[in-house]
């Protein structure tokens, strides 16, 4: 499949990608693993073909809402799971999934696909790292929420995660627009709630991202909430591994960036301020890195991000 | 390029805007018409007439948009005709590919055609 298209059934899957799944639509994407933009088949002899020099340690790579793998992409065509492999001697595993569907769905979906994977592997793994951007951070969280509730095994691989912009504490984009929908769709007038039908058509996935949404039940309440701030977020951050955050600003000024970070995603929540000032995050000050000048998109592929990322790694438990 | 299954998705789609679409305006069309229509209905000499102009005017509302969703109905299953029968001229061209054996220009073929363990590795 040529990029573009891969591309643009990306964007159509963030945009309505619960729907497509929905009805059965062959444009949703289903959940799977990608080398080469080539999807690897999820046995054994389809892992020992993709990866015949695999390694113990294994990075998995979940990209954002309505793109894909071709996010982290540098112009050279490397990448930060490319770039750990040539240095660290991690093999780079890059998710595709649905970016549409609620987080809790891929979560759930992520922390199947984890199991099967550290089970089919080519050799026993000793380090799992995921690296989440944007949304893929949520997912890879409530995965690690899932698999600890039944107790998978995958955790125990799991040392650390690192997320690149990624939402914590939800995007404010995100919940002006459930305010202004619900605004228009109060006014007694055909046109405005015509309007706010149309924007209502925005994915559950999408919807999620307001206040980082990670099960079912944190889900259910979205029609009710119309606060702009930062909600409390219930789920903490697995206290059993480390978390390592980075965040992007395009100002310095400490305002501005608490305000408007990437443009996306505010340094508050992609540093998850509040939940570690509620005791819900324990994140040491080195863990978290704060870039200014860079925008919600570049982060996914910066090398001042990649050598933090390759720092940590690098750092002994 | 777009596999067979991605084109019947995307008509699909395609077919499901058109017929929420069109509902959507029509909702729209007969809330804006009702306006005048109501305060019309209050003018004692011509309220009845109003009445009876209002039925007409729906029906018509209904029959136009109705037609848009059934016109748009027979287009989509023309296009599953057509590409069922693009499907079959395909298979009847590349039998191996049909019965799912790899294809010697595997690299060409399109993903969904191949087995998970097909993938090319890195």
């Amino acid at each position: 499949m040529g990029k573009k298209l891969d591309d643009t059934l990306a964007v159509l899957n963030g945009l309505v990608g619960d729907y497509l799944a929905r009805t059965d639509n062959s444009l949703a994407t289903s959940m799977s693993l990608y080398r080469n933009d080539r999807p690897v088949g999820l046995s054994r002899q389809g892992l020992a073909r993709a990866y015949p020099k695999a390694s113990a340690r294994v990075a998995v790579l979940a990209h954002g809402v309505a793109c894909t793998e071709s996010i982290w992409r540098f112009p050279d065509g490397s990448d930060y799971g490319s770039r750990l492999e040539h240095e660290l001697g991690f093999t780079p595993i890059y998710l595709r999934y649905n970016s549409g569907l609620a987080i809790a769905d891929n979560g759930r979906a992520l922390a199947e696909l984890l199991k099967q994977l550290v089970e089919l592997y080519p050799q026993p793994i000793e380090e799992l790292l995921p690296i989440g951007y944007s949304m893929g951070g949520l997912v890879v969280r409530s995965a690690c929420h899932f698999a600890t509730g039944q107790g998978q095994s995958w955790l125990e691989h799991v040392r650390r995660a690192i997320y690149v912009g990624t939402p914590h504490a939800g995007a404010p984009a995100e919940r002006l627009g459930r305010v202004v929908t619900r605004v228009l769709g109060a006014i007694p007038d055909p046109y405005t709630r015509l309007i706010a039908d149309v924007a209502n058509l925005r994915s559950a996935g999408v919807k999620d991202l307001g206040d980082a949404d990670l099960r079912d039940e944190d889900r259910a309440g979205q029609g009710k909430r119309l606060s702009l701030r930062d909600a409390s977020h219930p789920v903490p951050l697995l206290p059993s591994i480390r978390h390592h955050l980075i965040a992007g600003s395009l100002s310095t000024d400490p305002h501005l960036a608490a305000l408007f970070g990437d443009m996306l995603v505010p340094v508050t929540s992609a540093t998850a301020v509040k939940m570690r000032r509620e005791g819900n995050a324990e994140v040491a000050e080195p863990d978290v890195r704060v870039l200014p000048g860079l925008g919600h998109v570049d982060i996914a592929h910066d090398h001042d991000v990649y050598e933090q990322i390759k720092t940590w790694c690098e750092e002994q438990e | 390029m777009a596999d067979i299954k991605q084109w019947r998705g995307l008509r699909a789609l395609l077919e499901d805007a058109v017929e929420q679409g069109a509902s959507a305006v029509e909702r729209v069309h007969v809330a804006t018409a009702k306006r005048p229509f109501e305060i019309l209905k209050r003018l004692p000499p011509i309220g009845k007439w109003v009445e009876g102009i209002e039925a007409v005017h729906d029906t018509i509302l209904a029959g136009a948009y109705g037609s848009v969703r059934v016109v748009n109905r027979v287009v989509g299953k023309a296009l599953d005709v057509a590409l069922d029968a693009f499907d079959d001229a395909r298979d009847g061209d590349h039998p191996d590919d049909a019965a799912g054996a790899a294809s010697p220009d595997t690299a060409k073929t399109p993903v969904s055609a191949k087995t998970p363990d097909d993938e090319a590795g890195p």
